[in-house]
């Protein structure tokens, strides 16, 4: 009993001279399970709101996770990406915007090595690249149309299937009998299946219905009792060929070349009272079909491959009636089957998907069309890192400082030289051959370049606009305060979608030079202006902050207003406003959604108009809808890491300046 | 006019002829009488309220006078922006709560100004910011940001900004109130052996004994006037006026 350490007993004391020693905390208190007692389960009611809110979130992600897997029908995004992508951007041009996103994925690479980054700086560019890899596949060559099946039953008539086809082209179609029971627990015959011809039945529906009976045991597909004559006709009703399928000789496969360009259709005819059918073969008298005696029963799909159907995209529809013509009004077998319609019940999947199918009929597609892009994505992205972390530790610093100094170079002329890729030349004959890009008329702009457009063209116009209207609103002459105050409350006075109103009508009528400016320049004009009065605000509450005696200080030293300013002032305001810049930045982001009221297809819009306007994507608004919302996600979880990223760097960040 | 062009000659660097303030309504400066003279330290000292901090800073016009003339280096300071520019190159200013510039290191406030309003070139602005820094003796925390240092380190950074523009007068505004105790020694070392150098200059303090030791005159103001102006000796040992009696007895 030497050393005692507290003595609580006595009035006076003096504490020995050595410090007791350091213990360990309470094994309980800290690591995993310290964090766990301390923040989730630190009380009754705090677990009980752990508990809770993990089951609900876990309830909705189950949900969400099994609904994508088991049922959803994915393949409106494949077939719609270009669209959603690019809008009416030419096919041929769209190279420009792969320019564009390489471009991008090698500047952030060669940012991230040069600079340093952290495994969150990687997320974000990988990110970016699949965002990118979204543009690639869909200007590369045409997709091969998947096969045509549709299914004919006993009972059900079926209406003709038109197509397009070119001189010399094959068709193949074939009549594949059903006449297996267990096929009723496959779903790979949806694989491909499209509907498009003007009068028939769904043939989803049908399938289901048939899938339900053979289940409950009413249908049995082994009783197979079919006869068909598959035609091939031309506009004008003149059968092209024909093939007879049988119940004895079911499998039917014939070719038929094309002898012209135009408009074609396949019809099938069910036989119900054919007399028998002979084939000579070597001078004697064969029946292949023996007359008819027992009811026709039983399923078969008819498959056409080699045929390019129906098509989504509004410009090929454009292209094809003037290489066609129109599509042609063909005789419906009868009036009440060709007014049904294609009902959302009938043409969705039903039942639960595996996994496995899921992999197979969903994913497969979706990565087969962007995974070329995906490797050149992150091939271009780690290049470029290894460039710039190969010169960020090399022992020369010259060599650094030429790659950071070729980075941002590179990000100033970023910006300009997208729009010039975008746009091309008016006249492509008078600049450098090297540069000869046609023009792209901005109408034709559309879906998610567009709303990528319309964001970083406004935000990065309206940043220095808001920082002089900001300066302005506390300028010490009154007429450009008035201004500066006047422009600020009237556009936070009035309503996003108005100043777009305006931008489309009002502006040409009280300017007439501005009415044949392209909408798309005045609606940029408009989100800028808006932008901007925004920013103004959020950078003069960033100026209130600054101490009077910063100010002070840079004038005792003789700095002029504007060195003031550029120097002292704005570098610190400016910081300090990042998270609200940023979160106007993506409130901006998704106000783009707006333009669509006016006539510009951005992202949203142009999913709005290929899921309402086309009848065969309607019952697919829900995976449409939910993929548009993951897009906007990514997209401005991307703006937003690269904020936090803002203002963890570069010199005097804000946490060094707590540390005071 | 010929009195203001001898003004230089005359020897005095800063004159102060009627100079009268008022803040709205409230009358802060009443008719200021005061030189300074080339090499001189003068300390300003006075209650809360005075005017004392007023003064100084109207002297590099961060405050507007409103009445009479302020000769600073014989250029009168108006309105005219030429004016206010060449006579804030020839004072520096050190303030009380620093105001460094917590955004740049210390090597950045220090040739920030150097550079853009001498137009030194980069190299030459480091040289005079290492010096000034080995000067003030914290020449090793050059690339550190403000927000990393004591309060003393800060105020004698503050110091060597300013000296680094080669004032010919120096303003201190209370350079030690917002100090902590340990650290006020360290400051007054700093401007001790600035006064000694020969730099003139004009301090407002609190600081009895700097005062004694280094001032060649104190002014003492209460209410908006000078009351008394002296040497240490005269005005510590044996005031004249009633008020500065009172102030004295209360804070010795």
């Amino acid at each position: 009993m030497s050393e005692v350490y507290h003595r609580p007993d006595e009035t006076f004391y003096v504490a020995p001279k050595e410090p007791p020693p350091s213990r360990r905390p309470p094994a309980l208190t800290i690591g995993p399970v310290g964090w766990l007692r301390k923040n989730l389960f630190s009380s009754v009611s705090n677990t009980l709101i752990t508990v809770i809110t993990v089951g609900l979130m876990a309830a909705f992600f189950y949900e969400l996770v099994t609904w994508s897997v088991a049922k959803a029908e994915w393949n409106v995004v494949n077939n719609t990406m270009r669209l959603m992508m690019v809008g009416l951007y030419p096919v041929d041009q769209i190279w420009r915007i792969e320019l564009i996103a390489i471009l991008l994925v090698f500047l952030s690479g060669l940012g991230l090595g040069v600079w340093g980054g952290n495994a969150r700086g990687f997320f974000i560019i990988a990110l970016m690249i699949i965002i990118a890899a979204l543009f690639i596949p869909i200007g590369a060559e045409k997709i091969e149309p998947p096969p045509i099946r549709f299914l004919i039953t006993p009972t059900d008539a079926i209406g003709p299937v038109v197509f397009v086809g070119d001189k010399d082209d094959t068709v193949r179609l074939s009549v594949e009998p059903i006449d297996d029971n267990a096929i009723a627990n496959e779903t790979s015959p949806f694989v491909g299946f499209i509907e498009n011809s003007p009068g028939s039945s769904s043939s989803r529906a049908l399938w289901n219905n048939a899938k339900a009976q053979v289940v409950a045991g009413t249908l049995d597909l082994t009783n197979y009792n079919l006869q068909l004559t598959v035609q091939l006709l031309d506009r004008s009703g003149k059968v092209l060929d024909e093939q007879l399928s049988t119940p004895t000789r079911r499998r039917v496969n014939f070719e038929f070349k094309l002898p012209a360009d135009g408009w074609y259709y396949v019809q099938v005819l069910r036989d119900e009272t054919s007399e028998a059918i002979y084939e000579t073969v070597d001078g004697v008298q064969l029946p292949i079909a023996p007359a008819r005696t027992l009811p026709n029963t039983g399923y078969a799909w008819i498959r056409i491959d080699g045929v390019d159907t129906m098509s989504s995209q509004v410009a090929d529809v454009e292209q094809r009636t003037k290489t066609y013509g129109e599509v042609p009004a063909i005789q419906c077998p009868s009036a009440a089957e060709c007014r049904r319609l294609l009902l959302e019940e009938n043409t969705r999947f039903e039942g639960a998907r595996s996994f496995s199918a899921f992999l197979k009929t969903q994913l497969d597609p979706f990565l087969q069309e962007i995974i070329v892009s995906l490797v050149v994505g992150f091939a271009v992205m780690l290049a470029a890192y290894s460039i710039g972390n190969f010169a960020k530790q090399s022992r020369n610093p010259s060599s650094k400082k030429a790659v950071s100094r070729v980075t941002i170079i590179g990000w100033i002329i970023f910006f300009p030289l997208s729009w010039i890729l975008l746009s091309g030349f008016k006249d492509p004959d008078s600049v450098h051959p090297f540069l000869r890009l046609p023009e792209v008329a901005q109408s034709l702009w559309g879906g998610l370049i567009l709303t990528i457009v319309l964001t970083f063209v406004s935000l990065t116009v309206a940043f220095p606009i808001g920082i002089l209207l900001a300066l302005g609103r506390r300028s010490k002459l009154p007429i450009i305060s008035i201004f500066c105050i006047l422009f600020i409350e009237v556009v936070r006075g009035v309503p996003l979608i108005t100043i777009l109103f305006m931008a489309k009508f009002i502006v040409p009528y009280f300017a007439k030079s501005m009415s044949d400016t392209e909408l798309l320049i005045r609606l940029l004009v408009g989100l800028t202006l808006f932008t901007a009065a925004y920013n103004a605000e959020i950078i003069r509450g960033g100026l209130q902050i600054i101490p009077k005696g910063q100010i002070e200080a840079s004038q005792a030293l003789g700095l002029n207003p504007f060195a003031t300013n550029a120097f002292i002032v704005l570098p610190q305001a400016l910081r300090a406003v990042i998270p609200a810049m940023m979160s106007q930045s993506v409130s901006l982001f998704k106000d783009t959604t707006l333009v669509s009221i006016v006539g510009l297809f951005e992202f949203l819009g142009m999913i709005e108009l290929i899921v309402n306007g086309q009848q065969i994507y309607r019952p697919y608004q829900r995976e449409a809808y939910l993929f548009v919302g993951v897009i906007y996600f990514i997209i401005s979880y991307i703006m937003s890491s690269l904020s936090r990223r803002l203002e963890e760097s570069g010199a005097g960040t804000v946490r060094k300046m707590r540390k005071a | 006019m010929s009195e203001q062009s001898n003004s230089n000659g005359s020897g005095y660097i800063i004159e102060c002829q009627d100079v009268n303030k008022w803040f709205g309504e409230f009358h802060v400066l009443k008719d200021i009488n005061m030189k300074v003279k080339e090499r001189e330290v003068v300390v300003v000292i006075g209650p809360s309220g005075s005017g004392k901090s007023t003064l100084i800073r109207c002297i590099n016009r961060l405050e507007e006078h409103q009445e009479g003339k302020i000769l600073v280096d014989g250029i009168e300071l108006s309105n005219d922006l030429k004016n206010i520019n060449a006579i804030r190159r020839e004072t520096g200013m050190v303030f009380q709560s620093f105001n460094l510039f917590p955004h740049l290191t210390v090597m950045q406030n220090i040739t920030l100004a150097q550079r853009y309003v001498r137009r030194r070139p980069r190299r030459d602005a480091e040289d005079m910011a290492r010096q000034l820094l080995q000067r003030v003796g914290i020449p090793e925390q050059a690339n550190k940001y403000p927000g990393q240092l004591s309060g003393g380190q800060q105020q004698r950074v503050a110091i060597a900004r300013a000296l680094a523009m080669q004032p010919k007068i120096m303003l201190f505004d209370e350079p030690t109130s917002a100090l902590d105790p340990e650290m006020i020694k360290e400051v007054l070392d700093v401007m001790k052996e600035l006064a000694r150098s020969g730099m003139t200059m004009l301090v407002v303090t609190h600081e009895m004994g700097f005062a004694r030791e280094v001032a060649d005159r104190v002014i003492f103001m209460d209410s908006g006037r000078i009351v008394e102006i002296g040497t240490p000796e005269h005005f510590f040992e044996n005031p004249s006026h009633e008020r500065t009696k009172l102030f004295l007895s209360q804070i010795l």
